[in-house]
């Protein structure tokens, strides 16, 4: 039986165990990032796990059932090697193509902290691109693909209702004829997530969208205007009313600063009122002066301490909550990375311009080649997939490892030379260990 | 699974068929990530939730 053999290898404690404690009577409860696996036991083999004293269990088949959640591993096994292995295999296999497509830079708006640079913003991608941007994924789909994810962002992506038909349509196709899975999504500013678009994009299964509400409407009207300076907000909310009800999953992002960051309860109000925020998820950003932001508004900026301070004091968890349960769902190991730093991933704008990170879009020298001659080892696109934490001694030593990619977004640490793993470990790991224990609460 | 009396399995492993999405991170939560959850905080790690 497999027991006899399992129990006479040389077992250690996984570095990736999350330690609970008794959250049950004498239940005792670890969870493991790789695996996701959430396990009650007494407090004998709780202690024996958590002090990598597991080299003589009492009963054999304790290895198998902890071998199986990667609680324990076999002791000449290194754990981030694992994980090293695991992500080149995703490479090579191309597990996951990404695909944000830029058809573009075009705006109907003139927000007042913008940050996309490009000197022609009118076009929009020509018909030899897109044909390009299928023979990409074309070449890229192979037997072993698993997933092509499309996002298309802007400029204002419903400025180019044309090319959003015409290459959503194909690379649909293209992943139900490799039976591959499928996902869409569009980051719009809402002005013209009309019903004609609501229908045509629910048509080419890009059914989950991003908008920016940047408080309430007087608020948001001074700083997303449309180009003439017309207000946005009302327009925006009723759309985004109608998306929901026709099915799409919309999330709504405010951009904070000092300016509108005391406003977000009077904006959650005013979404409650005309029934949207019981349906939708909002998340909030910073605004930043990166790229070709104008100058006038460092003044507003917010650092992240600050503005986490601030919204901790709001205590926000209780002015979102739902009228249903949500359900907490588990992280899942990132081997894959963003579309920054994933291998198979690539921004394409609209004249066939390559970019890894979308806060680079229209940075010319950001841009890592075209789309008729994709070319994975420039420079440009190789420091995006090559930034790793593997490699830094406390990640490699954290337990949240498999889970996560460093001290926040890759952009900092790439373009702006910041070092992106000085994270304050200890805090977010408090906060996650709180999470996993919802997670515990939710399956009792 | 919970098939030893010992050791109960809350939530077995993860299907991690597919391991990721490519997708942005940072200004864009995937469709099938938890989508749903409620945040009242900024993300300052990227954790990839299902």
């Amino acid at each position: 039986m497999m027991e006899c053999g399992i129990s006479k290898k040389g077992w250690k404690t996984s570095q990736f165990n999350e330690y609970l404690g008794e959250l049950k009577k004498e239940r005792w409860v670890v969870y493991n990032n790789l695996s996701g696996a959430m396990i009650e036991v007494k407090r004998d083999l709780y202690d024996s796990i958590r002090n990598n004293d597991v080299k003589q269990l009492p009963k054999p088949q304790y290895y198998k059932a902890l071998s199986h959640g990667k609680f324990i591993v076999e002791e000449n096994i290194d754990e981030v090697e694992e994980i090293k292995k695991t992500r080149q295999n995703a490479f090579e296999a191309v597990s996951v193509i990404g695909l944000q497509i830029v058809p573009t830079l075009g705006c109907n708006f003139k927000c007042t902290y913008c940050y996309e640079q490009a000197q022609d913003k009118t076009k929009l991608m020509r018909p030899e691109v897109m044909d390009a941007v299928i023979d990409l994924v074309n070449r890229k789909v192979k037997s072993t693909s698993q997933y092509l994810n499309t996002m298309w962002f802007g400029g204002e992506p419903l400025l180019a209702v044309d090319c959003i038909q015409y290459l959503g349509k194909a690379l649909f196709r293209l992943s139900q004829n490799n039976n591959i899975q499928y996902s869409a999504g569009i980051v719009t500013n809402g002005y013209l997530l009309n019903e004609k678009n609501v229908g045509m994009l629910l048509q080419h299964k890009i059914n989950a969208c991003q908008v920016t509400i940047d408080g309430p409407e007087e608020i948001h009207d001074r700083r997303r205007m449309l180009k003439n300076g017309g207000k946005t907000w009302r327009t925006i909310v009723d759309n985004v009313k109608y998306a929901i009800s026709k099915g799409m999953r919309v999330s709504i992002r405010m951009n904070l600063d000092k300016i509108n960051i005391n406003s977000i309860e009077v904006l959650l109000k005013e979404l409650e009122e005309v029934q949207i925020l019981k349906h939708v998820r909002v998340s909030f950003g910073l605004v930043s002066h990166f790229g070709n932001a104008c100058r006038s508004i460092e003044n507003t900026l917010l650092t992240l301490p600050e503005a986490n301070s601030i919204l901790k004091q709001k205590k926000l968890k209780d002015l979102l909550r739902k009228p249903r349960e949500e359900q907490i769902k588990r992280a899942v190991p990132d081997f894959i990375g963003c579309v920054a730093t994933g291998a198979h991933s690539v921004i394409v704008g609209p004249e066939g311009e390559l970019y890894k990170c979308s806060k680079s879009i229209g940075d010319e020298r950001e841009q890592c080649g075209t789309i008729f001659g994709m070319n994975e080892a420039h420079p440009n696109f190789r420091k995006w997939v090559d930034c790793s934490n593997l490699e830094v001694e406390p990640c490699k030593r954290c337990p949240m490892l498999p889970i996560c990619r460093g001290n926040g977004c890759a952009f900092h640490y790439v373009v702006e030379q910041e070092n992106i793993f000085t994270c304050n470990q200890s805090v977010h790991h408090e906060k996650y260990l709180n999470k996993l224990i919802s997670l515990y609460e939710q399956k009792h | 699974m919970s098939d030893m009396r010992d050791i109960t399995f809350v939530y077995d492993i993860l299907d991690t068929t597919v391991l990721g999405s490519g997708g942005c991170a940072c200004t864009y939560t995937e469709p099938d990530s938890s989508s749903t959850s409620v945040s009242d905080d900024l993300q300052v790690m990227i954790i990839r939730p299902v």
